[in-house]
């Protein structure tokens, strides 16, 4: 099989999606089929992200107001959903990054000190 | 218009759905673009995609509220179960529909009674001031223009207002008319915050001089509807009262109705200390009635002392709040029946419960199935208390639509003296919210738990046994059956008791002995007007003569005066009593009676011993007075009260409508004793009573008393017409019959009481059965196969048919048991409310035999079903 030399890959930790997402959505308005792109492209495909999984994702962030969505025209002409970032979407991105690192500085150390 | 479209489901879902098209058909067309056919493009996009269904449902998943799908899921599952169990259904909603709609009439009138009977502002601080005399009995309490002014000052008042009433003429039209006249302080609109319908209130500017204020009125709805046609635009019209023309300036809404007043005039300054108005007061907000009292007695005390005669020598201040004086003694029988209102309710809420544990025994099957899906036991209790919410909500619609039909006709069943003019009786939103919540409160309770109860069986959860009919021959549905039974049994007992004891209270009223002869007995008041007769030889000779004349009429009897209603009625006033040679003692009081020498006879009242006074003692107001027998019997146990002197303070009274008799110093001498007639209510023996001659303290307000040939209203026309005869502007009042009055002060009350509590208690014994049927109904389906085995032994039919009747009455007889105990543990609580006893041994043991038969009655058909199986079938079931 395959997967068998491909390194094996952990599942992402919740919230981290919506991270990826907010931040891709910070350059401006994306599509859906877009933001996949640019995740996979920026992550140099580490990330396998299954693309369907992005829409509950979207889902959840026009539900808390994280985002805006509006029908609007891709680069190939097709009518397509637009998602913009809101200034709460910002806030809560930079609330979470910033929780993120310092969880991740904390890991760091421990791993650190315990290496022999 | 797009935030609803965003709202809507259907809307989005679809949105979602073009957009994960949208994704996929980019998808596929970069990969075309980099080459790839497009057949495997497709399946590549797909592969990259992920599971399309899936993805769309969690998508779609994020905005739903589970609880509310599962809510709904829960409601039409209800109603399918509800429908397909129509004959039981119909039952449960009915028995919701009675009890709702009888909690929610009782506590519309409750609320229109009782909790806000007045338009007026702050009405449950407004309060009427009285004195507490040592005999115990109430004085009204007016004061004069100073004493009022020194009264608003004082800090236990908010405001207060004064008011004088009056009967007036309409002298424009060809008859005089009477007229109620309210005069009021020109505070009192401000003081009472009811803006009116038209026009304007009263206000200071109407009295640049006090002391001859404006003439200038205010109208009462019902009298500008009623005598003026409601005529809009009557603002600025003129009014003729007593020959003098008022400027007619404003209207009152429908529901100002203050002291039944026709029309409201300023109240003039007046300098004359006997001249005296009623007095209300807005007691300050947070101020307690106690508190009040104590700041007012030594200001009373102060005002008293200026006015020698006028109160009783010793006494205490006594605040009544305007709310209380609203209900009266009709609030304890009120609420006694806000309570029987509230016994149904719970009657028909076991009848909901149940029916569901009923149809839970025979649906063990569906819910087996139901937890082998993978129900939680929180899933089926609550769909099972969705079940009784539904029941409970079509109950509840049927009751509120039932309910505002009849708060309609509740006015038409009780006597009009029960509640105020003001109050308004009718499905209020509060009461409606009360109700709602009630309701709700019902269908919890009667569906939570039934629910817990099937779900604590074993089989649902154990999943052993697959069939449910074999289901529920252990005792533990019985068990709760039979506590549901009992608390019916044990509600309708407290109620049927409660309606005998009110039943009983009438029959007694309807056998207490009058003491005298009201058939065709009638009273017209004839009330002076101000400023006529105003010397007390004239107005004197006014009323002998008028007495005189009257009696010569065609088809008039007998003829009398007399200054208080005729009996049961108990007289206006009252008196401390002193006896010469006696202590003084601080509870000696009687009510005085105020008449001329011909009353006993016309009235039928016997004197047993001594004489009435005679005719020239009436005329010249000679000092003398007929005891009634409970009087004599108190202070003459000896039996020598004729002949006795007593004093009698209150007699010498006088204010400006009441002139007293030259020589009047308050000593009578009794020169008889007469029978005693109920003087303070038909069910209590008379309080001690002296009749004195009118003509001692000749008032402005007296009533010809008349005993028609054959029929009382021949003597109106003859009244009217006399009283034409000697003064043309003197008003006649309405006539009241003897008998009517008999029946309005003497049991009208206690009829209308005993009829509604023996509707509920009918309602409630009808509801009790019909639990009883269901309940029996079940435990013979239950018992089928047991029944068919005994009759396949050998078991004669009559012994099943014993069977379940002996399994009904046992729980029968101990909810009896327990509404007896109930019943008389509650009687004292009843007592406080209403004179009635539910103590009483017969009663109870009606009651407990209706029981008994109801019981027996419900039993009878199903013992029949059980005896009637065929046995063979009954085994072929198996």
């Amino acid at each position: 099989m395959v997967t068998a030399t491909v390194r094996k890959q952990r599942d992402l930790f919740p919230g981290a999606l919506e991270m990826m997402i907010l931040q891709t959505l910070r350059r401006g308005p994306l599509h859906g089929y877009a933001i996949a792109q640019q995740i996979t492209a920026v992550s140099d495909e580490r990330l396998r992200i299954e693309e369907g999984s992005l829409y509950p994702a979207l889902q959840r962030m026009l539900k808390e107001g994280w985002v805006e969505a509006k029908w609007g025209v891709s680069a190939r002409n097709r009518k397509v959903r637009l998602y913009t970032l809101t200034r709460e979407g910002a806030k809560h991105l930079d609330r979470e990054v910033s929780s993120l690192q310092h969880m991740l500085e904390g890991i760091t150390r421990v791993l650190a000190l315990a290496r022999p | 218009m797009t935030w609803i479209a965003r709202l809507l489901p259907e809307r989005r879902d679809r949105e979602l759905a073009d957009e994960i098209q949208a994704h996929l058909d980019e998808k596929v067309e970069a990969l075309v673009e980099s080459g790839m056919p497009r057949v495997a493009a497709e399946l590549a996009a797909r592969r990259a995609f992920g599971n399309v269904t899936l993805t769309t449902e969690r998508a779609r998943a994020v905005w739903r509220r589970p609880w509310l799908d599962v809510w709904r899921a829960d409601v039409r599952y209800s109603c399918r179960q509800l429908r397909r169990h129509r004959a039981s259904t119909l039952v449960a909603v009915a028995s919701i529909a009675l009890g709702i709609c009888a909690t929610t009439a009782a506590s519309a009138v409750l609320y229109g009674v009782l909790v806000e009977p007045y338009p007026y502002r702050d009405a449950d601080r407004i309060i009427h001031l009285h004195v507490f005399a040592s005999g115990g009995f109430l004085y009204d309490l007016p004061l004069s223009s100073a004493q009022f002014d020194e009264f608003k000052r004082s800090p236990g008042v908010d405001a207060a207002m004064a008011m004088d009433v009056e009967t007036m003429t309409a002298t424009a039209g060809d008859l005089p008319e009477a007229v109620n006249a309210a005069f009021l302080s020109l505070d009192s609109f401000a003081f009472l915050g009811v803006p009116p319908l038209l026009g304007r209130t009263l206000t200071a500017e109407d009295a640049r001089d006090p002391h001859a204020p404006d003439r200038v009125a205010v109208l009462s709805y019902r009298f500008w509807q009623m005598r003026l046609g409601g005529s809009p635009d009557i603002i600025g019209r003129a009014l003729e009262l007593d020959h003098r023309s008022y400027q007619v300036v404003g209207v009152m809404p429908k529901r100002f109705a203050w002291w039944n007043s026709d029309v409201y005039l300023p109240l003039a300054r007046s300098s004359d200390p006997d001249r005296l108005a009623t007095v209300f007061a807005r007691l300050p907000s947070g101020m307690s009635d106690r508190r009040a009292e104590q700041v007012l007695q030594p200001l009373i005390e102060r005002l008293a002392v200026e006015r020698p005669g006028g109160l009783p020598s010793e006494f205490h201040v006594r605040v009544l709040h305007m709310n209380e004086i609203a209900a009266g003694q009709t609030a304890g029988t009120l609420r006694m029946i806000g309570l029987a209102a509230v016994s149904l309710l719970l009657i028909a809420c076991a009848n909901v419960s149940i029916l569901l544990l009923a149809r839970g025994t025979t649906r063990t099957g569906e819910l087996v199935t139901r937890v082998a899906l993978g129900a939680s036991r929180g899933r089926l209790v609550s769909q099972l208390v969705t079940e009784s919410l539904v029941v409970s909500s079509l109950g509840a619609a049927a009751g509120f639509l039932g309910a505002y039909e009849i708060v309609e006709l509740v006015p038409r069943f009780l006597p009009t003296d029960v509640f105020p003019a003001e109050s308004v009786l009718r499905v209020s939103v509060p009461v409606l919210a009360l109700n709602i919540a009630a309701a709700a409160l019902c269908g919890m309770a009667a569906g939570l738990w039934p629910a817990l109860e099937i779900c604590r069986r074993p089989e649902i959860f154990a999943a052993s046994r697959s069939h449910g009919s074999m289901a529920g021959t252990d005792g533990s549905p019985a068990h709760s059956h039979r506590a549901l039974v009992v608390s019916q049994v044990a509600l309708a007992v407290v109620l049927l008791a409660g309606a005998g004891a009110a039943m009983r209270t009438l029959v007694a009223l309807r056998r207490a002995a009058l003491n005298y002869d009201p058939r065709n007995l009638s009273s017209i008041r004839i009330d002076l007007r101000d400023g006529t007769y105003r010397d007390w030889p004239s107005r004197v000779r006014f009323f002998e003569e008028l007495q005189e004349a009257v009696g010569e009429a065609p088809g008039v009897g007998p003829v009398a005066l007399s200054q208080t209603d005729l009996p049961p009625a108990t007289p206006f006033h009252s008196s401390a009593v002193e006896i010469p040679g006696r202590a003084r003692d601080s509870g000696a009081a009687a009510l005085v009676s105020e008449v001329s020498e011909n009353y006993f006879s016309t009235v039928g009242l016997a004197i047993g011993k001594g004489r009435p006074w005679t005719r020239r003692e009436t005329e010249r107001a000679a000092r003398v007075a007929v005891v009634n027998a409970a009087m004599a019997a108190r202070f003459w146990p000896g039996g020598d009260a004729v002949g006795q002197w007593v004093y009698l303070p209150d007699l010498r009274a006088t204010t400006a409508w009441a002139l007293a008799a030259p020589g009047n110093d308050g000593w009578v001498q009794i020169v008889g004793v007469a029978a005693d007639v109920p003087n303070v209510g038909l069910n209590r023996s008379a309080a001690p009573a002296i009749y004195v001659p009118y003509t001692l303290v000749a008032s402005d307000s007296v009533r010809i008393i008349a005993r028609g040939a054959d029929r009382p209203y021949p003597v109106i026309h003859a009244v009217a017409e006399e009283v034409k005869g000697i003064d043309p502007d003197q008003p006649v009042g309405p006539l009241q019959s003897a008998t009517e009055l008999v029946d309005s002060q003497g049991w009208s009350r206690e009829r209308a009481a005993s009829t509604l509590f023996g509707l509920l208690a009918v309602m409630g014994l009808l509801l009790a059965a019909a639990g009883l049927y269901s309940v029996i109904s079940c435990l013979v389906a239950q018992k089928r196969h047991e029944f068919s085995i005994r009759l396949a032994l050998g078991a004669e039919r009559g012994a099943v048919v014993r069977m379940v009747v002996a399994s009904v009455l046992e729980p029968t007889a101990l909810g009896i048991g327990i509404g007896v105990v109930f019943s008389v543990l509650g009687d004292a609580v009843l007592t406080r409310w209403t004179e009635a006893s539910v103590k009483d041994p017969w009663v109870l043991a009606a009651a407990a035999l209706a029981l008994l038969l109801t019981a027996v009655v419900a039993a009878g058909a199903p013992a029949y079903r059980a005896a009637s199986l065929d046995p063979m079938a009954g085994l072929r079931n198996e």
